[in-house]
């Protein structure tokens, strides 16, 4: 009995293979690439914040210096200090237009005058290039804006908005609220034509007004897009460079026109040579902002699910 | 009777008036927003392609001037008499002076537009195709192979989405160092050979709305599930996978990060013009006239694809 329940074991994982030899073969490079790019990149970067590196001895173990370095930096260096809470703020800036963006899908899916125009145009910044974009914006936009300013409300400049040291990062944010804005209006309003059409006509029947009609079917129906909408955004907090790189390159940015995201990526720039002494202390940022950053998003989610009609209904 | 009617008459107003408050604040808003909108991205690309012909030949070596703004608010500006006319020159002269330089070793290479635009081509195709083959292949197999591994693999997808790690540029950079993708395509493509995204899900709702009876007709008649998948499903789910590779093209073509980490041997547009805004000392209408060479592929894309590309954006939206 038990010989035959072994070969039939044998016979069933053999028939399991024959019958998913092929999902195997169109999955392993994926899922080996994924192996080594996520699961191992991550858990390097992990076991990186408690190494040290140097051009001489190269790695070595240095237990929690890191993190001490990093809150030892965050308390005595500008430039850290600076790049975190401008993570926060830019995040702040932004987050609102998300919410304002979902009244103007309202008018595209509804329609209203002028809705393909309106579209087209918001969607225009998606497809240039961001090094496109702010190379315009710098040598026109950003001059233009500096004319009409000192020109019709008297408001000395410096001839440049983008690159003052004072708040030329409030300016970048403000660029791209500018820029992103369009992907959350085209986002929503592709959500809201997934919206069955009888029930906005058995509302319409009811006699509910455009008004009643975004607030108390089409806002509930796309409230997932915007919990997913928002969790990336939130994911992204600590991730974003807002574009400052085509504007400030690696070295001229003042201190207090860094975000957590931009640091990053300049410190990877300047290591290119092979030199990684300052890894550690990127891979020990990195662990300490996920830390921070995780449980909001898990907090997001589990509240949308709760918010969410559609979720609770299930 | 009448009352009634005079009663109804009043709601049915007062909601006209509600509706239409709501329309016009909603117009008011949008509008006010798009002409402060318009008047800067407008300006900016029109000044942009008219700054790129204006040429004036008078002053020694050749000075540019574009049509500044504090003339077009001041036109009593002297400047403007200075205009010698539009020329196509400053084109021909974005490829003779717009170089990206390479320092490889002991060696200096000097890189060109043309170049650059290769190099761009080459990264958007090797990229996009990565991504667009690994997403297919897993989304396919899950779709169609519904066992365990599918369930788990779609999980990981949406936990890796969902679930924030920061910080691990430095990790990858030593591994891709390590690994001997530093300085590569063949680097460019095993870094984007990833199935964890949201186009992953958006291919992955296309397969699945195929009917299995398709591939089980198919069994019958002897094919096999290479063919099977090459010649029945892949092609019923094109729009979805040229769309995807079409979005994710513009997305490389635009990308000036990865190139400037992992690929700085081989200059991409994006990449030059990335570098050039702020250390260049080119002039204006050479930088413009690079940028609208680098914008025009994208917006002809555009052009074409409008109402795929628009539509598609939902993709990120995927609901998870």
């Amino acid at each position: 009995m038990i010989l035959i329940d072994q070969k039939y074991k044998k016979k069933s994982i053999k028939g399991w293979f024959k019958e998913n030899g092929f999902f195997l073969c169109l999955v392993a490079l994926p899922v080996l690439q994924f192996l080594i790019m996520y699961v191992y990149v991550n858990l390097n970067s992990f076991v990186m914040a408690f190494r040290s590196y140097s051009v001489d001895e190269g790695w070595g173990w240095a237990g929690f210096d890191n993190f001490n370095e990093v809150f030892r930096q965050f308390e005595s260096a500008n430039l850290f200090k600076h790049a975190f809470n401008n993570s926060l703020i830019a995040f702040a800036m932004m987050l609102p237009f998300d919410l304002v963006g979902v009244f103007f899908s309202y008018y595209i899916f509804k329609k209203f005058a002028a809705w393909k125009l309106f579209r087209n145009i918001l969607f225009l910044p998606q497809i240039l290039s961001a090094g496109v974009l702010i190379l315009m914006f710098d040598n026109f936009g950003d001059t233009f804006i500096c004319v009409a300013l000192e020109n019709w409300f008297g408001i000395e400049t410096g001839g440049t908005l983008a690159k003052n040291s004072e708040y030329g990062f409030y300016v970048m944010i403000i660029y791209n609220i500018f820029m992103s804005f369009g992907t959350a209006v085209i986002m929503y309003t592709n959500a809201m034509s997934n919206i069955d059409e009888s029930v906005l006509e058995a509302s319409k029947l009811d006699g509910a007004s455009d008004f009643v009609e975004f607030f108390k079917i089409v806002l509930p129906q796309i409230i997932s897009v915007f919990s997913v909408f928002l969790t990336i955004r939130i994911a992204s907090i600590f991730v974003g460079q807002y574009n400052m790189y085509p504007i400030y390159g690696s070295t001229i940015a003042k201190d207090n026109q860094y975000t957590i995201g931009f640091y990053i990526f300049k410190e990877i720039k300047i290591a290119q040579n092979g030199n990684y002494s300052k890894f550690p202390y990127i891979a020990t940022i990195g662990f300490l902002v996920t830390c921070i950053t995780a449980p909001m998003v898990f907090l997001t989610r589990y509240l949308f699910k709760k918010l969410d009609p559609m979720e609770s209904n299930n | 009777m009448k009352n009634q009617e005079v009663l109804s008459n009043n709601k049915n107003n007062k909601r006209k008036k509600q509706i239409s408050v709501f329309k016009w604040i909603l117009f008011s808003v949008l509008f006010i927003y798009l002409a402060v909108y318009i008047s800067v991205i407008v300006y900016t690309l029109f000044m942009s392609l008219t700054g790129t012909f204006a040429y004036r030949e008078f002053i020694g070596k050749g000075e540019f001037i574009y049509p500044r703004p504090s003339l077009l608010i001041d036109p009593n500006g002297t400047e403007f008499a200075n205009r010698t006319g539009w020329f196509f020159c400053n084109y021909t002269r974005v490829f003779s002076e717009f170089k990206q330089s390479v320092v490889m070793g002991d060696t200096t290479y000097s890189y060109d537009v043309s170049w650059m635009f290769s190099f761009s081509i080459i990264y958007s195709v090797i990229c996009a195709g990565a991504y667009i083959i690994s997403s297919t292949l897993v989304a396919y197999a899950c779709a169609t192979f519904r066992n365990a591994i599918a369930k788990v693999l779609e999980t990981i997808v949406v936990m890796v989405i969902v679930f924030p790690i920061i910080g691990s540029t430095a990790s990858e950079m030593q591994v891709i160092r390590e690994l001997g993708f530093y300085n590569n395509f063949l680097g460019m493509f095993v870094l984007k050979f990833g199935f964890t995204n949201t186009y992953f899900l958006l291919l992955l709702s296309s397969f699945k709305l195929i009917p299995q009876s398709f591939r089980e007709a198919a069994k019958i008649d002897g094919a096999s599930e290479l063919r099977i998948m090459l010649d029945v499903m892949l092609p019923v789910a094109k729009n979805s996978i040229g769309t995807v590779f079409l979005i994710q093209f513009i997305a490389f073509w635009n990308d000036y990060s990865t190139p400037v980490l992992y690929l700085p041997a081989f200059p991409t547009l994006s990449f030059g013009l990335a570098q050039f805004s702020f250390k260049s000392q080119l002039e204006g209408p050479i930088k413009m006239g690079a940028c609208l060479l680098c914008a025009v592929p994208i917006m002809t894309l555009f052009v074409i694809f409008n109402k795929k590309l628009i539509g598609n954006v939902s993709a990120g939206g995927v609901k998870f």
